[in-house]
């Protein structure tokens, strides 16, 4: 019964997924009309502006301010850290509802799933090397020529160099992997 | 004594990264101005210091693969004395399911690879030379999909083919790779379920103080590489560690997290150039939400 309603409220968190966030731009950063870097440049946001996320393609959330609508770079956005007060009363179901109307939010679990803690400075300072669960990790292993079964098929993609500023640009990357 | 010597080697393992090359050069060249001769005799040291930070440099590149093997176990059963494994088959076979789909991406897939997600609220993820792959349960958690899952698993993975424990295992040791060796001898060399304790202690050290920072940036690079061979969403390590951001750093579980990476916010900036090529791609990877939250979400 516990799992049926954990398995409702999971796939009513996962539909709201796409819910506004709160954000705000983590450095001055151009707003676009589209999610391309040669779209049309609507204004400039400062840093620290705050935002509302509204949805995310690619490397792109496309959000909206006061005024203006528009698409900004995913790595300029930050989302608005949550408050200690609400995560630390969180463990009701009242509460846990509440949090689904503003988008799942799963990290409020962290701080209120019951502690098995185990990798705390300290406990990894105590800790005694257990050579049976090493053992035990082999019946998990899945083997070098394994089919995959993802479905998702590999590309080729270079690494980059340096900061990744030298990386090769020439190539799209999705349209790498014909067969 | 033991402190200085031990600064010393710190000091010289510091050096093998590029910088520092760069750093004797213009260093050196400095006192030089000074010299008289073409054959002053700092700059003859500088050539055998350069070739020095080389040797070290190609030594941990080159280092016997079985050792890097034996030494990954220790550390491996380490970070397993202090947590189990999540008791949960079908999770951990998924767990190694997709990541050996990762690592089948790399020069390095005929490694011993192994995933598993440790049953610790903590939110952390770790990973041991040749291949041994940790993922706590609180970090899974926090995840929202496949893509998700791979690019932490794929940043792990980037520590292990670059080797960067065995780098900071070695400056740790106060002789160096040469003292890590002797210590994995002596493990192998002892009898079974014999660790040797230096080697758990210096294992711990490791995980305690974490890897060097930049060693950290260039996983965060290579990871987003590896994860997009595969067919995962690059942006993926985006959302992570904008979540992770997102998080109170306070909170219990990112103690240890935050003492050993740079903070997420310092990340997602350094990625942003890195990212730039994937910017304008049309198509959209899938996230594989669907197969994630089967593994994942019935354990909510």
């Amino acid at each position: 019964m516990k799992n049926l309603f954990s398995l409702i409220l999971f796939c009513t968190t996962s539909l709201l997924f796409a819910a506004d966030k709160a954000a705000t731009i983590s450095r001055d950063t151009d707003l676009f009309s589209k999610p391309f870097k040669d779209a049309e440049i609507i204004t400039e946001l400062s840093a620290k502006s705050a935002i509302t996320i509204l949805k995310r393609k690619g490397g792109w959330y496309e959000i909206k301010t006061n005024e203006e609508q528009g698409w900004v770079r995913l790595t300029h956005v930050r989302l608005v850290r949550k408050n200690k007060d609400k995560q630390d009363n969180n463990s009701s179901v009242g509460e846990a509802l509440s949090s689904l109307a503003t988008g799942r939010d799963k990290s409020n679990q962290v701080t209120t799933a019951t502690a098995v803690k185990g990798l705390s400075e300290e406990e990894l300072s105590n800790a005694e090397p257990d050579i049976d669960a090493l053992n035990a990790l082999d019946n998990f292993a899945i083997d070098e020529n394994t089919n995959n079964e993802s479905g998702l098929a590999s590309r080729n993609i270079d690494y980059l160099e340096g900061d990744g500023t030298t990386a090769k640009t020439e190539q799209t990357p999705y349209s790498e992997d014909e067969e | 004594m033991k402190y200085l010597l031990r600064l010393a080697q710190l000091f010289f393992i510091i050096s093998i990264s590029s910088i520092a090359l760069n750093t004797y050069a213009i260093g050196f060249g400095g006192f030089s101005l000074g010299g008289d001769t073409e054959e002053d005799s700092n700059n003859f040291d500088i050539s055998e210091v350069i070739d020095g930070v080389k040797d070290i440099s190609r030594t941990i590149t080159g280092i016997d693969e079985a050792a890097e093997i034996e030494i990954g176990r220790d550390a491996a059963a380490v970070l397993l004395g202090a947590s189990k494994p999540v008791n949960d088959p079908e999770l951990q076979r998924y767990i190694n399911k997709v990541g050996r789909w990762v690592v089948n991406q790399t020069n390095r897939s005929h490694l011993p690879w192994r995933f598993a997600v440790l049953s610790s609220t903590h939110l952390n993820a770790f990973a041991t030379p040749g291949g041994n792959i940790f993922i706590t349960d609180g970090l899974l958690r926090t995840l929202n999909s496949e893509a998700e899952l791979a690019a932490v698993l794929a940043h792990e993975v980037a520590h292990v083919i670059k080797k960067h424990h065995i780098k900071a295992m070695s400056s740790i040791n106060t002789s160096g790779l040469s003292g890590v060796l002797k210590l994995a001898g002596q493990t192998r060399g002892g009898q079974d379920n014999f660790i040797a304790k230096e080697m758990v202690g210096q294992v711990k050290d490791m995980y305690l103080r974490g890897l060097d920072k930049d060693d950290e940036f260039e996983a965060d690079r290579m990871g987003v590489v590896i994860a997009s061979r595969a067919g995962y969403d690059p942006f993926a390590l985006v959302t992570v560690l904008q979540t992770l951001d997102s998080i109170n750093p306070e909170s219990s579980g990112l103690e240890l997290l935050y003492k050993t990476h740079p903070p997420a916010g310092d990340r997602l900036d350094r990625l942003d150039p890195a990212l730039e090529q994937f910017d304008d791609s049309v198509e959209e990877p899938p996230l594989l939400e669907q197969r994630f939250n089967k593994y994942v979400a019935r354990r909510l």
